[in-house]
């Protein structure tokens, strides 16, 4: 059985769910499907005991080996970006003064620039497809 | 890496550019089409999505990374990394063969 839970559960587990000192909480389980499709709204609240659970977890990376890749892969790529974001407005914003004293250095620089973001743009073109849409 | 051009090279240099990032943006129309096109063989899918993406790659290795116009040196470095990531790969491959699939799968 599929279905939701009520609130915010995004990093919820059974500690977490237990130190709140909540008593229950709401499961909403998707509709049954007919005929490939849901059928009419019944989105009927189950509380569900949190006493009675035996196990809970969010989308965390600790939830499954996948997520756990899943977001070392996207988190890695996020840090390259903002480095490489960070380097570009540096050049951008403070690489003017070099243009006047060392304008090779500063093309240099900016070339380097270039080659590091145009990496993280091909890590990207990989991990789209295949975290995305395979 | 800073060759003095002349404006007319730059021109032309700039057209490229304007035309690769043009091939980049169809690769990725096709990309994200494919997600709509259902195919019945994955290995198919996932075939077709890895060879759009490495012709991307290509592209963006080759023009906007100047690999296309590199000396030799350059080359010989590339043709290391290729191998240790071939290499990396194949490590994963066979670990995998060391995992007892049927004793365990999902605690079952």
């Amino acid at each position: 059985m599929t279905g939701h839970i009520e609130g915010s559960p995004r990093f919820w587990n059974l500690a977490k769910v237990t130190d709140r000192k909540m008593e229950t909480i709401q499961f909403i389980p998707d509709p049954p499907l007919h005929e490939g499709k849901e059928a009419a709204h019944e989105h009927k609240v189950h509380p569900v005991k949190v006493s009675e659970l035996a196990y809970l977890s969010a989308y965390v990376p600790s939830h499954h080996p996948y997520f756990a890749i899943y977001f070392a892969l996207t988190g890695l790529h996020a840090l390259h970006v903002i480095a490489g974001a960070v380097v570009m407005a540096y050049l951008f914003f403070f690489g003017g003064k070099m243009w006047k004293t060392q304008p090779e250095r500063l093309t240099n620089r900016i070339e380097v620039a270039g080659l590091f973001w145009h990496f993280v743009d091909l890590v990207w073109i990989f991990l789209f497809p295949v975290l995305y849409l395979l | 890496m800073s060759d003095h051009s002349s404006p007319e090279q730059l021109k032309k240099d700039i057209r490229v550019y304007l035309t690769i990032f043009g091939a980049l943006l169809v690769g990725t129309v096709l990309t994200v089409g494919m997600y709509y096109v259902h195919l019945t063989s994955v290995p198919l899918t996932i075939g077709i999505a890895l060879t759009i993406a490495t012709v991307k790659a290509g592209l963006v290795a080759g023009y906007f990374m100047h690999l296309i116009s590199e000396k030799k040196a350059i080359y010989a470095t590339l043709a290391t990394t290729a191998f240790f990531f071939v290499a990396l790969m194949g490590l994963t491959l066979w670990s995998m063969h060391d995992f007892p699939f049927h004793t365990l799968v999902n605690g079952k």
